[in-house]
């Protein structure tokens, strides 16, 4: 039971294991995916793919909690979890992210809910053996929290 | 190199500045600035005033604070709560929690899995040759 449902749409969708699509898929407030999906889903809600779930294509929702498998870019406007069994092979982009123990996830990753840059404002230098730069004044911006 | 005593712990507290490549050996507590390398076979905590602008190498890592570099871990990446990552991820396991700052590439994929989850039903093909595991 989830008890938060998505405000503005109460409606509750399920899709057991024994599902298969092919093509993409909408969906307003919440999924359970239990399914096989090729192709992409879009959605302002909330997804739970299960443990079974297998998704080859990009997802872009609201939120979104792995279990299963994923090949393909995961977007969230809030968040993104993936459990201790799930698994992501491509890019990720939320405002948040949570990552179990024991997941895996091969790909790009951009969480960065307050905007913030990398404290220096210069691509970072080759690394090892170089000459350290000289430091900039750090343009931090006043984060608010 | 580093020496096997894993039973050493060690301390640098937020006002230290290192600037050079940092070897350890056992486990470090790390809150000040670096400005280099870490590189050891132990254990790296890393505190909330840490400042890293350098890879990091070790067998498991507590990240927090800010790190500007690439971190691979033999074991564990666990990442806190506030933590500001820019730079890539490499270990056997990672945990981020809620809240992190990441910016990155990651490459955690305990198991050895392989992206291509073919789809029931689909023949697979015998004389197939086996895909190196692309890591």
């Amino acid at each position: 039971m989830n008890p938060i449902p998505n405000p503005g749409s109460g409606t509750r969708n399920v899709l057991n294991s024994d599902v298969d699509i092919k093509g993409n898929l909408k969906f307003a407030g919440e999924l359970t995916f239990a399914g096989h999906l090729e192709g992409e889903v879009h959605s302002e809600g909330a997804l739970q793919l299960e443990d079974k779930a297998v998704v080859r294509g990009n997802v872009s929702v609201n939120s979104v909690v792995v279990r299963g498998k994923v090949s393909g870019n995961l977007a969230a406007k809030e968040r993104i979890e993936i459990k201790a069994v799930g698994e992501v092979f491509g890019d990720i982009r939320a405002a948040k992210l949570i990552i179990d123990e024991g997941a895996t996830f091969v790909g790009k990753c951009d969480v960065n809910p307050n905007k913030t840059f990398p404290a220096q404002s210069t691509p970072p230098p080759p690394l090892p053996g170089g000459a350290p730069a000289p430091k900039p004044p750090e343009p931090v911006n006043p984060i608010k929290k | 190199m580093s020496t096997t005593n894993n039973d050493s712990k060690n301390f640098l507290n937020s006002e230290v500045e290192v600037k050079g490549t940092l070897r350890f050996g056992g486990e470090l507590t790390f809150d000040g600035k670096l400005e280099g390398d870490i590189q050891s076979d132990g254990t790296l905590h890393l505190g909330d005033n840490a400042a890293i602008k350098g890879n990091i190498s070790a067998n498991s890592v507590v990240v927090r604070g800010k790190v500007n570099g690439n971190v691979t871990a033999k074991e564990k990446i666990d990442i806190k709560s506030k933590t500001e990552m820019f730079g890539d991820i490499r270990a056997a396991r990672l945990v981020m929690e809620e809240g992190v700052t990441f910016v990155g590439q990651t490459e955690v994929n305990p198991n050895k899995v392989s992206p291509a989850a073919p789809r029931p039903g689909e023949p697979v093909k015998p004389a197939a040759t086996p895909k190196p595991a692309g890591i």
